[in-house]
């Protein structure tokens, strides 16, 4: 990961998730690693939002509760003494929202809950159409939580290789060549060739190319997550499983 | 699930979303950029719905008998496996023939067994048997088709597997020969390649061909010609002897097939059959940390065990197993909470200190063991000071270290694990418990010696000593303060020694239910209805209970009102429906054969509006609102329910009659159930038998979502409620007494020993019963009033301590008037007349003592009814309240 900067806001000399846990005592420490943190929740604010959703809260409440979960946990340094060697982000995560909804359904149902903080920008997002095609596809709340974690990893990773891509104009080729990031390339290359303008062997390049670049920034944005390089490994198979999974 | 087959991916089966990936199978993506750069791919290949290799001399399909032969799925000791179908019927089914050079006599007799043998088994991880017959002279029996092949096929594609899965596998395969064995069978032939894999991932046991009623233990294994039936490299060394064999031979096999889905070998090898049992009978197999490195230390005991050579060392039974299995499964480990930790840390503080303590008060006395080494100040004049605490030391970095619990942990499901998952072993369990110990020792000396110089020891000592004591007790509550669920509630000394305090996983048990009437078995002459003899008619014309004859199994017959059975419903292999084994067709009507299952209508449990348990009543929630949510899927869902629909099983298991049972007569409630509010009112009618009282507050909230008919998919209940299975769902009376007793009884020792101390150093001895009952109070008086100031937070030491919570008759939890209201029919009682006694102590003592001990003596009494009725004391009959889990 060092020795290719990987540009945009990824960019991180170590993953968030051991920086949140290793900062240092000193204030610009601890600031990073808190913009490291609230980083990484607006990232994944979606599988646990779908997440509450799913326990049978309605999209103004779960918006409410997801909202103000976040905003708690960031206010409270609940991450701070985060045991990164232990757990996962991902786990940790979905841990710590079942806890949270255990004890909020004590506090009086009725009250405001911290509706005045606003960390996800609702506006700008659609978390209600994400959720109807995502419902269909999960059997339980957890196994939906960890789906929808899956495909926000790997659509994220996706989209700045498309934007990388944008950004020396090869949207085009981005366009005509991700279908070989399957593993399986099922259109013949010399078609290809022929559309891009491009010789055979260019392409050849091309999708080599892509392979690689598709594959550290999907492995940079799982290594936020995870402590380290065999964790890694062993987060992508259990995602992997999570996405096969009927 | 709503997804057709054009969102799948083509290659793996997974499903694509419509956004969010670029349309791209993202299976595919993530498996992709596992491959190491420019090298070969990671082989993560667990395509789901894989096909089943087809090979063999014939040419398929052909039709045999009633059935269509699809393909050969396999050849095994006895005969051979072909994937069919049966005419009739639509069904897949798998096919097993006896192989025509087998046949004898004897083998038809042992191969028609199986058939009645595993037929006596209906577990969703074994595979089920539809009939047996006999085709062109050849017996067959036709069964369950798994569908995705064995776990021999999935080693062979993939290797080694992966430890949890591994275990997963292993659990799987535990649970259906435990229903095996309660069915009163052996299996004897457990290996990978008898473990057949369902297309939805789960294990199921099949092949019963070497199968043995336990009644008929001594059956032996080889037959009479020499010839060895089944795999010596997965046969216990007494079944390759020839020994009596019982449940343990098959644990021995469980275990031998663990230890080759963690490796891709056997545990024994050889050139030839009668080396490998040779070797099987007196060699030890290799330990499996030196064949693979990733197994845990606790993993290899387990199979070490399981493979042991006399059977008295393994495992007695599945639940032992299954128990020390379960933590090494894909369930993550579920930190322990400072509450729960906290009172099992006392339990095991008492009894590691207190003991002690007490027992060298009583020999040694206070001047030896407290005063020597305050006021001579030697290494030698603390002996039995540092005797008290190697006692304590030695319990915890024993019991810790090696079975990662002492008896408090134990008793509280908790286990101290390092961060691989292993037990902590003697040096960092000392080190766990030296660091709480040394961080109160070395202050609280330091400063007993300080405010104690050379002076007499009198009453102002002993104040300060008890002060110190137990201002210094709070020392290491210190270092728990950075203990969050998200670092596993790691205090200091865990974080020092790299380990953490986990909630042992256990399996959840399910209530078992007493039948009224056992199913009978017609072996007498009797009317036939098609192939099964007509036991009772339950109502005459419409439900007939019978057996089959054949494979000895009972059966119930319903008349068909409407057409035909749907194909999906005749197919219906899941565990919350009857499986329907034919179609029997009379000159008068049309009958529909389903299996017969022990057990009990619903609606006779809640009979004259009886209500059950919530620790019952979730299980069948949950099977409900699974198959509810199943059967939605695949339109099998009768269009009305009603109470009268549930069947509950011997195994107390709910299971969805498709007609209402008749033998009762309730006016229940038809429930359409076509869309998803009707299947929540259902559900909701199913929950509303709930003893409320005794609702956990975890449940509550859910079953209000349901009975507002909040949840969007039923499956998502159905995971919410499996979850509730691992909660505690009750106020056992252990908990109860706990609660009441424990923080009284610590403080009253505490107090107690600290003036006992005092006293006897000043030689003040007169009246011991005075000064037991003066300490009694003082503590109950203490109580009283950490319990009024505890009102503030709604709840008491005790009731957080063991998660328990004072609900009013709705449900809810308390409010503070009412709280308070309880508080006082408690404490009033006890508090306002001992006032009145300690007036009377100064006059006459006597007469004031035995009062003490009456008043001291009812408020027991009714701490005792609160244990033995632990939901509801007679103070909360009183108060209105009831006590219930959190």
């Amino acid at each position: 990961m060092r020795d290719t900067p990987v540009p945009g806001p990824r960019q991180f000399a170590t993953t968030h998730w051991s920086l949140v846990g290793a900062a240092k005592p000193d204030e610009a420490s601890q600031t990073h690693a808190r913009e490291a943190l609230e980083e990484l929740c607006r990232a994944y604010w979606y599988p646990l939002y779908a997440f509450v959703r799913s326990r049978g809260y309605s999209a103004v409440d779960a918006q409410d509760l997801t909202q103000t979960f976040f905003a708690r946990f960031i206010e409270t340094d609940g991450f701070a003494s985060a045991d990164r060697k232990r757990s996962r982000f991902r786990s940790y995560l979905l841990g710590a929202m079942k806890h949270f909804l255990a004890n909020e359904w004590h506090r009086a149902q009725t009250q405001k809950r911290g509706g005045q903080v606003q960390f996800i920008e609702w506006d700008a997002l659609d978390p209600e159409a994400r959720y109807a095609e995502a419902s269909k596809q999960s059997d339980n709340p957890e196994h939906l939580f960890d789906r929808e974690w899956a495909l926000q990893t790997i659509s994220g990773a996706l989209q700045a290789l498309r934007d990388e891509m944008a950004k020396t104009g090869k949207s085009e080729q981005f366009d005509a060549l991700k279908g070989s990031l399957t593993g399986e390339d099922e259109s013949p290359r010399e078609e290809i060739a022929a559309r891009l303008d491009m010789s055979e062997g260019a392409v050849k390049v091309a999708v080599h190319w892509l392979r690689q670049r598709y594959r550290k920034l999907l492995r940079a944005a799982i290594a936020q997550t995870v402590s380290n390089e065999a964790d890694l490994n062993d987060e992508m198979r259990y995602l992997v499983a999570v996405l096969r999974r009927r | 699930m709503n997804t057709s087959e054009k969102d799948k991916c083509k290659r793996c089966g997974a499903v694509i979303p419509e956004k969010s990936t670029e349309k791209l199978c993202p299976a595919c993506l993530m498996s992709g950029a596992l491959a190491p750069p420019g090298g070969e791919a990671d082989t993560i290949s667990m395509a789901p719905g894989e096909s089943l290799s087809i090979y063999g001399p014939l040419e398929f399909p052909c039709e045999f008998g009633g059935y269509r032969l699809l393909g050969l799925l396999g050849r095994g000791g006895m005969g051979t496996v072909y994937e069919a179908e049966q005419l009739a019927t639509g069904r897949r089914v798998a096919l097993k023939m006896l192989a025509q050079q087998l046949d004898s006599p004897d083998l038809r007799q042992r191969f028609l067994r199986e058939g009645r043998l595993a037929a006596g088994v209906n577990h969703p991880n074994s595979l089920y048997i539809f009939g047996s017959e006999e085709i062109e002279g050849l017996p067959v029996i036709t069964m369950e088709i798994a569908g995705s092949g064995t776990l021999k096929d999935k080693l062979k594609k993939r290797g080694p597997l992966p430890v949890t899965e591994a275990v997963d596998a292993v659990l799987d395969v535990i649970s259906g020969l435990e229903a095996a064995f309660a069915a009163g069978v052996l299996h004897r032939d457990i290996k990978p390649s008898n473990c057949f894999i369902s297309p939805d991932g789960s294990v199921k046991v099949g092949d019963f061909g070497l199968s043995v009623s336990t009644l008929a233990k001594t059956d032996t294994f080889i037959t009479a010609h020499g010839k060895i039936l089944g795999t010596p490299a997965y046969a216990s060394p007494e079944q390759l002897r020839g020994d009596t064999l019982d449940v343990r031979a098959d644990i021995y096999s469980v275990g031998a097939t663990l230890f080759t889905l963690l490796t891709d070998r056997a545990p024994f090898e050889g050139d030839n059959a009668m080396q490998v049992v040779a070797n099987a009978v007196n060699q030890k197999p290799k330990p499996l940390t030196e064949l693979r490195q990733d197994v845990p230390f606790g993993l290899e005991r387990v199979v070490a065990r399981c493979l042991a050579k006399e059977p008295d060392r393994r495992y007695a039974d599945y639940t032992a197993l299954r128990n020390a299995l379960l933590s090494f499964s894909s369930k993550e480990p579920e930190p322990a909470s400072m509450n729960i930790r906290g009172s099992a840390g006392w339990i095991d503080f008492l009894i590691a200190f207190l003991i002690p303590y007490v027992a060298l008060m009583l020999f040694i006395g206070a001047e030896k063991l407290i005063a020597w080494p305050l006021y001579e100040r030697t290494l030698y004049s603390t002996r039995y000071y540092i005797a008290l605490w190697s006692f304590g030391f030695l319990y915890f970095s024993i019991t810790e270290g090696i079975w990662g619990a002492g008896l408090g942990k134990y008793l509280k499901g908790l286990r101290v694990v390092r961060t691989n998952g292993r037990p902590p072993g003697f040096g960092r369990a000392l080190i766990r418990i030296l660091i709480p110990i040394l961080s109160i020792e070395v202050i609280r000396n330091p400063l007993n010696m300080v405010l104690m110089s050379d002076a007499d020891w009198t009453w102002i000592q002993t104040v300060t000593y008890v002060a110190t004591a137990n201002a210094c007790a709070w020392i290491p509550v210190l270092f728990t303060l950075r203990a969050r669920r998200e670092n596993g509630f790691a205090t200091l000394w865990d974080l020092f020694t790299g380990t953490r305090v986990i909630i042992k996983p256990r399996g959840t048990v399910r209530p078992s239910i007493e039948p009224p009437v056992k199913l009978e078995i017609a072996t007498e002459a009797a009317d036939f209805l098609g192939p099964y003899r007509i036991i009772k008619e339950i109502v005459p014309g419409k439900w007939i209970a019978a057996t089959d004859p054949v494979l000895r199994r009972p059966v119930w017959l319903l008349r068909r009102k409407s057409p035909e059975l749907s194909l999906a419903r005749r197919n219906l292999a899941r565990h919350g429906r009857l499986r329907w084994l034919q179609k029997v067709e009379t000159p008068e009507a049309t009958w529909d054969a389903f299996e017969a299952i022990e057990g009990i209508p619903f609606s006779s449990l809640t009979e004259g509006g009886k209500h059950l348990p919530w620790s019952n009543l979730r299980h069948w929630l949950h099977d409900l609102a699974s198959e509810l949510w199943a059967a939605t899927g695949d339109k099998t869902l009768p269009a009305e329910l009603s109470l009268d629909h549930v069947w509950i099983t011997a195994q107390g298991r709910a299971v969805l009659l498709d007609e209402p049972w008749p033998d009762v007569q309730t006016d229940a409630e038809r429930i359409p159930v076509g869309d998803l509010a009707g299947q929540q009112r259902f559900l909701s009618t199913i929950a509303a038998c709930a003893e409320s009282a005794g609702l956990p507050l975890h449940a509550r909230g859910v079953l209000q979502n349901l009975a507002d008919a909040k949840f969007e998919k039923l499956s998502f209940l159905a995971g919410i409620l499996g979850g509730f299975l691992e909660k505690s769902a009750e106020v056992s009376r252990g908990i109860r007494a706990g609660s009441i007793f424990m923080v009284p009884l610590y403080l009253w020792t505490v107090a107690f020993v600290g003036f006992f101390q005092g006293e006897l150093v000043q030689q003040w001895k007169d009246s011991p019963g005075s000064f037991i009952m003066i300490t009694i109070m003082l503590v109950l008086g203490a109580i009283a009033l950490f319990q009024l100031l505890g009102l503030v937070f709604r709840s008491t030491i005790g009731h957080s301590i063991f998660r328990l919570v004072v609900v009013n008759a709705e449900g809810r939890p308390a409010n503070r008037a009412m709280l308070l209201r309880r508080w006082a029919i408690v404490w009033l009682p006890l508090m306002l007349p001992m006032l009145f006694v300690a007036l009377l102590i100064k006059r006459v003592e006597g007469i004031a003592f035995i009062c003490a001990l009456v008043l001291l003596g009812l408020w027991i009494s009714a701490a005792v009814y609160a244990v033995i009725h632990p939901n509801r004391g007679l103070h909360d009959r009183l108060a209105g309240t009831w006590v219930v889990r959190r």
